[in-house]
């Protein structure tokens, strides 16, 4: 019986011979992906009375969720995690101004490799899986893989997705995704490893290949893989930080179910309060006047992202009504914005340009909704509460429709522009 | 009967009769400034009276720049309550999340003419002195009386001149000036006065260093600080496609000031203000063994482009000292614009600098830059009270945009002509 | 090495919840990084009931339907337990929020059981035999864990659990 990539990943780092859906196992990882969230299990750690992390080197500390710091309580876990991380000999320590979102960094910076296993504390550790690797959230139960650098993982069935065809302008990864979630809800792949393949996914960048990848968690997901191919030994290139291993799925192998999706049919969809499972066709949104644009984001921060908002907003203004906050996921992809002219584009049109991190997509740091007010948002959750007070209201879409929307002071597809 | 200062003479026009030093005059301001950090209240207040109209809402303007873009739900709401405020009473000029600081806007929009009257509730509303304009900071009951009724009591101060003479060298700057005049003057050395800048050494000071010295004048005790106009505020209007200004309001040769002090700004060195008093200055090059975590750029004192500018002339082709970080906070959106146009923005990107959104910032909102116990920041702020930035086991230093950006470099407070001889 | 442990069969009155009760309904994100978590319990479930928080007692039993937990990887499981929440039984978990919650030591159990059960109702949930026992009787199957997460349930969470690891390692 053959066996898929994230069962393949998990025997080798167990010593098992095999794994199956549904066995436990003690693995080994090799990276731990970490932002000043680090610092909220220190104590943790130092409880373990193992005084060293299992290897520094294995680490990867980019802080970017409260930065640059926002409060108090936010310099301070930055501080901590910068007085850890010089204690401890972490070399791969991305200050502000440096780094940016760790999952863009850690792609960037070529610590996420195929045949791999990287574990971090955020929700959103999947998006590397765009790379080969299987990446899993530990949620804040992570010191005890600092001292040993291990963890336990059921073993998940795997589902294939098929995406297949060539998308209509302004169609992208986000809209496969919201339709996906749309389709199946929010729970439609409950901890499921994700397999992407098909025509769509093959001729995308890796860029459109990370919003795959990084959505699967909002269906319940474990994590989601896109097996390794020529662009992904292109991206690797140079960059990789060690030798390593492509795992794909072997042809019999056992997937618990497979979808279909014809990108073709799609049009942008928009996802509507209070769910990322709530993707409508764009079409069908109606008149929704919005208070705020954020452009962002592990899901939409990169280059090709910032470029598609630049190509509709350059030569435009923003809403008179509208706020526009936009930050670029990496610090690299801020210089890249700036050396391209985007950033100079975006300030032309009244967009407000902040620097890199996770902004206003988790709602405590900065661009957090008054009562009453909408958003329209590149991110990739929009639960109740999410980026303001209860009755704030987010509502989820690709980069051209955010940029789209900005214009035009209400949620608008650019081809309606 | 001897001659009038500048501020009698802009008093006297708006009691409409002539008026002196010492006297009570009650005014109708030209400009009614409010912030997003007192427009909450402002509002509680003229609920709490009752006031449905406003006395001139055409003279009103809100800016957001202390907290935004909004840091939490409930600054958020005040944000939106602000914006639902401004509708209601016919306030059409609402300067919105990213336009950036109070100050930095009405200067360089040239919304405010010389020899008006702006008042905000912001205790650096005098940096628009600069353009003799006379801007002047009040509470939030206050502002919401004046909001109510379009008129307030103010007790005509007395001027402390400062006699500029020579020029700058080299790496000395505006700011060093000013943290030298308050070393000599103290914190208390014109307190409730006008602080009134002129002399032969004033020509040469552009427009970005004149805000510095009128927005510090505060740390002086003052009331308002005013410049002298010259041909370099009629440039700086002109360039605004304002030519036709009003008479320019000039002192008399011959009115009464309170004290004359004289300032060579040929012997200015940079200077840093230690913790926790403006006052506390020494020479920059005393400082050598102070090492630092954040430098911070930005602010109504020194967040222009002109600061911007030397900064990225420090850091081009260099990286932050390990362990430092760089903050810089444009004061406003159309400073960003032009260190974007200009390729500014780029060098200090590529130096390792973290650029935000157009604001007040790190200053005194705490957030977008906030510091850890024990840390050590270096900043082009004005204020480095115990606990300004919002740590009180935090040591925050005052320096020039050099002195900041040098220090970045070296990740230890550093002179800018040591970097720069080498 | 003695370690405490705790039972996993709890007695205690029961509040519903539905479907997809998201981590940011449960746990503003505000306290992520907070010092201060003193508002914390009053502001759990914010996003649901602000008065809800004030009705929870110590023992009580939150039932909820499908998907429970979903969203951003957040210490709800823990601030739910501070709050005095003993267990949580649901008709399936967000993987993340079950992974914290057995790592922070709080029993749930995945058990189809929320249209069966009204707010006040006294139900019975046996962690370790997988069973939720009902006022009339009933007695009904949840999906049950290897010995190795009970073992960590058990002593209180992967902390407590890596620590006897350790250990029993360094012999």
């Amino acid at each position: 019986m053959g066996k898929t990539i994230a069962e393949k990943i998990l025997a080798r780092h167990a010593n098992c011979p095999a794994v199956a859906p549904g066995d436990y196992v003690t693995a080994d990882v090799d990276m731990v992906v970490l932002s000043e969230g680090l610092s909220l299990v220190l104590e943790d750690f130092r409880s373990l009375g193992r005084g060293r992390v299992f290897d520094p080197e294995r680490l990867i500390v980019s802080p970017c969720q409260t930065t640059p710091s926002k409060d108090l309580s936010a310099a301070f876990h930055s501080l901590r995690t910068r007085q850890f991380v010089q204690e401890q000999g972490i070399r791969n320590y991305f200050e502000i101004g440096r780094g940016g979102i760790m999952h863009l960094v850690t792609a960037e910076n070529g610590f996420a490799l195929p045949g791999e296993i990287l574990v971090g504390s955020d929700s959103h550790t999947c998006t590397n899986g765009a790379l080969g690797a299987l990446c899993v959230s530990l949620g804040l139960g992570f010191a005890p893989t600092l001292a040993t650098g291990q963890t336990w993982f059921k073993v998940p069935h795997t589902a294939r997705v098929v995406v297949e065809g060539a998308a209509r302008p302004w169609v992208g990864a986000k809209d496969v995704m919201l339709h996906l979630l749309a389709e199946k809800g929010s729970d439609g792949f409950l901890y499921q490893s994700i397999e992407f393949y098909g025509s769509f996914v093959r001729d995308a960048p890796m860029s459109e290949r990370f919003v795959l990848c990084n959505m699967a968690v909002e269906a319940g997901a474990k994590t989601g893989i896109v097996p390794p191919d020529e662009k992904t030994l292109a991206y690797l290139h140079g960059r990789a930080k060690r030798p390593f291993e492509v795992v794909t799925s072997d042809p019999d192998a056992d997937f618990i179910s497979e979808v279909l999706i014809d990108v073709a049919a799609l049009e942008p969809l928009v996802a509507l309060p209070d769910n990322p499972a709530n993707g409508v066709p764009i079409s069908q949104v109606g008149h929704v006047a919005i208070d705020q644009v954020f452009i962002g984001s592990c899901s939409n921060g990169r280059i090709e992202d910032l470029r598609i908002c630049a190509s509709i907003l350059e030569g435009r203004q923003v809403h008179p009504r509208v706020r526009v906050v936009l930050m670029p996921g990496s610090h690299s992809v801020y210089t890249q914005a700036a050396r391209e002219g985007l950033l100079a584009t975006f300030a032309a049109a009244g967009v407000s340009v902040g620097p890199a991190g996770c902004g206003a997509c988790a709602g405590f740091n900065v661009g957090v909704l008054g009562d009453g007010e909408r958003a329209i948002s590149t991110a990739n959750r929009n639960f109740k509460g999410r980026m303001g007070p209860p009755s704030s209201q987010v509502y989820l879409a690709n980069p051209a429709v955010a940029a789209a929307s900005a214009v035009a002071g209400h949620i608008l597809s650019p081809a309606d522009l | 009967m001897s001659g009038r200062t500048m501020a009698e003479k802009i008093f006297s026009r708006m009691a409409g009769r002539e008026v002196r030093a010492g006297e009570f005059v009650e005014v109708s301001p030209d400009w009614t400034f409010s912030l997003d950090d007192g427009i909450g209240l402002i509002e509680k207040y003229l609920a709490a009276h009752g006031v449905t109209t406003l006395a001139h809402p055409e003279r009103i303007v809100l800016f957001y720049d202390h907290y935004a873009p909004a840091d939490t739900p409930l600054h958020g709401t005040i944000h939106r309550n602000g914006r639902l405020f401004a509708r209601r009473h016919g306030i059409f000029r609402l300067h919105d999340v990213g336009d950036g600081i109070s100050h930095q806007v009405a200067t360089e929009t040239g919304l405010v003419q010389p020899g008006q009257v702006v008042v905000n509730t912001d205790s650096h509303t005098m940096t628009i002195g600069a353009t003799g304009a006379l801007g002047m900071g009040i509470g939030a009951s206050e502002m919401a009386f004046l909001m109510a009724t379009g008129k307030l009591w103010f007790r005509v101060p007395t001027t402390l001149k400062v006699n500029l003479t020579g020029s700058l060298a080299p790496w000395a700057t505006a700011k060093d000036a000013i943290l030298s005049l308050i070393r000599t003057l103290t914190a208390r050395g014109a307190t409730y006065r006008i602080v009134e800048f002129g002399g032969e050494g004033l020509g040469r000071l552009d427009m970005a260093s004149r805000m510095t010295l009128c927005n510090m004048a505060t740390e002086l005790g003052a009331k308002s600080s005013l410049i002298e106009p010259d041909a370099c505020t009629a440039a700086h209007f002109a360039a605004l496609g304002r030519t036709e200004l009003p008479t320019l309001v000039r002192p008399d040769s011959d009115c009464r000031y309170d004290a004359i002090h004289p300032l060579d700004l040929s012997s200015v060195q940079p200077m840093v203000a230690r913790p926790h008093r403006v006052d506390n200055v020494v020479a920059a090059s005393e400082l050598h063994d102070v090492a630092i975590h954040q430098a911070f750029l930005g602010t109504c004192t020194n967040g222009r482009y002109e600061d911007l500018v030397v900064a990225a002339g420090i850091l081009k082709g260099r990286r932050l000292a390990p362990g430092v970080r760089m903050i810089v906070t444009p004061a406003s959106r159309e400073v960003y614009r032009r260190a974007i146009r200009s390729g500014v923005l780029e060098i200090l990107a590529d130096a390792g600098c973290t650029v935000t959104t157009a604001g007040c910032g790190a200053c005194a909102g705490m957030h977008q830059g906030a510091l850890g116990d024990q840390e050590v920041c270096i900043s082009s702020s004005s204020r480095n009270f115990l606990g300004r930035m919002g740590n009180r086991n935090a040591l925050v230093y005052l320096g020039s945009p050099a002195t900041v950006s040098a220090s970045a470099v070296t990740g230890r407070i550093t002179d800018p002509r040591e970097l720069t001889t080498h | 090495m003695t370690h405490t442990t705790q039972a996993l069969s709890f007695q205690g009155r029961v509040w519903t919840l539905g479907d997809n009760i998201d981590t940011d309904m449960i746990l503003p994100g505000r306290f992520l990084y907070a010092i201060d978590k003193q508002a914390l319990r009053q502001a759990l479930f914010e996003g649901l009931d602000p008065l809800f928080a004030a009705k929870l007692r110590d023992g009580d039993i939150v039932v909820a339907g499908r998907n429970f937990g979903c969203g951003s990887a957040r210490p709800a499981a823990a601030a739910m337990r501070m709050a005095g929440v003993c267990c949580v039984v649901a008709q399936s978990f967000s993987r993340t929020f079950l992974r914290g919650a057995i790592d922070s030591g709080v029993p749930v159990l995945e058990c189809d059981v929320v249209d069966r059960v009204r707010d006040g109702d006294m139900i019975r949930v046996d962690v370790a035999g997988a069973t939720v026992s009902l006022a009339d009787g009933s007695v009904l199957p949840g999906n049950p864990y290897p010995s190795f997460v009970l073992d960590i349930l058990r002593i209180g969470g992967i902390l407590p659990y890596t620590r006897q690891q350790l250990a029993v390692s360094a012999g």
